[in-house]
């Protein structure tokens, strides 16, 4: 029989307000480890992301930075454009290893869906050399590349004939794009020249992609295209993961100020509890003593009480996170101005083992006080007869 | 109703011989070959101080114990019994006076030691039984082995045997009657294997027939060399001592022999 045997008998003496406790410091947990694995989550996927990009700076034109990067990011109806003229002298400038101009449009489904298709070249591909396709690259101006997801729905594949929604425009699927577990999976790729033709858009461009020369002199290339030309925003990709940051670091302070609550609560409420719990066994700790019980036995026990009630709340929020991640993600992804692709909240061992182990600093701290309360009861009061 | 005097008056002419013990360091009269004794109390005082009164609990107390003896304690409440048994089990610190356990003043020990002291060499029981309703039958009787941080299954299931409790090992507390109850702290008690008893009204809230198993068991674990002290109002377990002492007042007014040991 030992310490926490005896502590775990204490607990189930009072079956419901063990649980109740267990649930305050579950849902504390729970809410911490959402939080926590989705911001991690969040920033590994936005790497990820810009990763498949290829591209370490980005040129915009003129108008909202944020807005213009997201939808550089995730594609969408574009509501400026910009010269394809710039793209000469970008590609000119010698900090600049590859240049692709992209123009980009969307038309929509009867049900309300978009398609968003991307005008590209050779240049564009090279900057993602882990494309694969099934077929070839465009054949001739009426070629048109699906991504995976997009052939997928429109059920057609190499060689077929492929109509733009709400557009009579008839293309030949040149080659479906490989699963690449990005937004290009959803993307319909034509040639530039093509695309600026069926919407209208000759010669110009939404965006241009730049892989720099010399990584580590982005900042450099930066500020030499800033200098060349005040018709474009200039996006060094690094600095837009900055951006999104701090605007996560901002929302950060908020979530943290409600964990911080969330975990006081939680503290009080198992302080409360075991309390409660050593007034009204006041006479048996009194026995106890008397049955050689020492002070440090007794602060031991009660601790070990403590310890376990928050435990049990650690282990159960995080199951109850980890089991209600679809929900939550998809509320978290509702109120930020930017999500990446897939599940966000996983299991993860760190984290995990973060919060378990919080739940014991809670408990440790939680079950101080009324541990030295019950250490200090003196038996001869306590096992006075009534 | 009658007093506890009383009670004390019409055991000792039926069945007691009297001793007027007078001054009660003198070493008290007993028809044993002497052993020595376990217990030793010396001139103790315990003062309570109630605002600017100071009430005398326990006021120049004598007493001895030696193995397999079983002393009662009686008298009017308040007169000191519990304070005796607070004093002598080292739950409470005397204001003056010595108390010998098997040869060391527990009174000069640091509170550490003592906490120690009365695990290995005292074991309690009370009116209130105390078991933890969630713990078994032997789970209850083992606790102080945690405390002492020992393992005794021989102990556990000796003491088991002897109080009789074999068949309600694994049964929780509620399951069984007051009697039963008492018999499990008494084990519990015992666990440890000291070698004095203190018993506080330990049949108080028990039947007829729980009492006499109880007084039962001290007989035959006095037997085997147990020193038990216990105070009651009870005055068939008191007739069961080998001596009744009588308290008054926080004094010892009256100690009488029982003539049948
Ligand atoms: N903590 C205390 N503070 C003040 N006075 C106390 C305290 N404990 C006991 N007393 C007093 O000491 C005296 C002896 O009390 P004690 O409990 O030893 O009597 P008792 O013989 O056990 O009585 P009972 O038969 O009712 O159990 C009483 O007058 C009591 O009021
Ligand atoms: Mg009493």
């Amino acid at each position: 029989m030992k310490w926490f045997y005896l502590a775990f008998k204490n607990l189930v003496r009072r079956r419901v307000r063990t649980t109740l406790t267990v649930l305050g410091v579950a849902i504390a947990i729970a809410v911490l480890y959402s939080l926590f694995q989705f911001q991690r989550g969040y920033q590994s996927r936005l790497k990820d992301e810009l990763g498949a990009l290829g591209a370490h700076v980005l040129v915009v034109p003129k108008g909202c930075p944020y807005e213009a990067a997201t939808i550089a990011l995730h594609g969408g109806k574009w509501p400026r454009y910009m010269d394809e003229g710039l793209l000469d002298k970008v590609q000119q400038n010698p900090g600049v290893a590859q240049a692709a101009g992209v123009i980009m449009d969307a038309v929509f489904l009867p049900d309300g869906r978009n398609v968003i298709l991307l005008g590209i070249d050779e240049e564009y591909a090279r900057l993602r050399p882990a494309w694969k396709l099934t077929g070839q690259w465009f054949e001739s101006d009426s070629s048109v590349i699906l991504g995976s997801s997009m052939a997928g729905e429109a059920g057609v594949g190499p060689g077929d004939e492929w109509t733009i929604p709400g557009r009579d425009v008839t293309l030949k699927v040149s080659a479906v794009l490989e699963r690449t577990k990005t937004q290009d999976d959803g993307f319909v790729f034509l040639p530039r020249r093509t695309l600026q033709k069926i919407f209208g858009l000759e010669g110009k461009l939404v965006t241009i992609l730049i892989k720099a020369r010399n990584v580590d002199r982005t900042d450099e290339l930066v500020a030499s295209l800033r200098a060349d030309e005040v018709d474009m925003n200039v996006f060094p990709l690094t600095e837009l993961l900055n951006t999104i940051g701090d605007l996560m670091a901002s929302t950060r302070v908020f979530v943290s100020a409600v964990i911080v609550i969330a975990l006081i609560i939680g503290t009080v409420g198992v302080l409360n509890t075991v309390l409660m719990a050593v007034f009204e066994r006041t006479r048996e700790i009194g026995m106890m003593k008397a049955m050689g019980g020492s002070r440090s036995d007794i602060f031991r026990l009660v601790w070990a009480e403590t310890m376990l009630t928050t435990l049990a709340g650690g282990l159960v929020g995080v199951a109850v996170a980890i089991a209600s991640s679809r929900l939550v993600e998809a509320f978290i992804r509702g109120m930020i101005p930017f999500a990446p692709e897939g599940s966000l909240i996983g299991f993860s061992l760190p984290t995990l083992a973060a919060c378990v182990g919080l739940s014991l600093a809670l408990g440790l701290f939680a079950g101080f006080y009324p541990a030295w309360r019950a250490s200090g009861v003196r038996p001869v009061e306590a096992i006075k007869a009534d | 109703m009658l007093s506890d005097s009383d009670l004390v008056t019409k055991w000792s002419s039926d069945q007691v011989a009297e001793t007027d013990t007078g001054v009660l360091d003198a070493q008290p009269a007993s028809p044993l070959t002497e052993p020595r004794p376990l217990l030793c109390v010396r001139d103790l005082w315990r003062t309570y101080r109630r605002g600017s009164e100071e009430i005398h609990a326990l006021a120049g107390v004598g007493l001895d114990l030696r193995p397999g003896e079983i002393v009662s304690i009686v008298g009017r409440s308040g007169s000191g019994k519990t304070t005796m048994l607070n004093q002598v089990g080292c739950l409470d610190r005397p204001s003056s006076g010595s108390i010998l356990v098997d040869g060391t003043d527990v009174t000069r020990l640091r509170e550490k030691d003592l906490v120690a002291f009365r695990r290995d060499h005292i074991g309690f029981i009370f009116q209130l039984f105390y078991l933890i309703p969630t713990l078994t039958v032997e789970e209850n009787i083992r606790l102080p082995l945690v405390f002492a941080r020992r393992q005794d299954d021989e102990r556990v299931d000796e003491l088991i045997e002897r109080v009789g409790l074999t068949k309600e090992r694994r049964s929780l507390p509620k399951q069984l009657d007051g009697g039963a109850m008492q018999r499990v702290a008494i084990a519990r008690a015992l666990i440890n294997r000291p070698r004095i008893l203190l018993a506080d009204e330990p049949t108080g809230r028990l039947e007829k027939k729980s009492r006499a198993a109880v007084l039962d068991i001290f007989r035959e674990l006095a037997t085997d060399g147990l020193a038990i002290l216990m105070a009651t109002h009870d005055l068939e377990q008191a007739g069961e001592a080998d001596r009744i002492i009588e308290f008054s007042d926080g004094k010892v007014v009256r100690e009488t022999q029982n003539r049948r040991k």
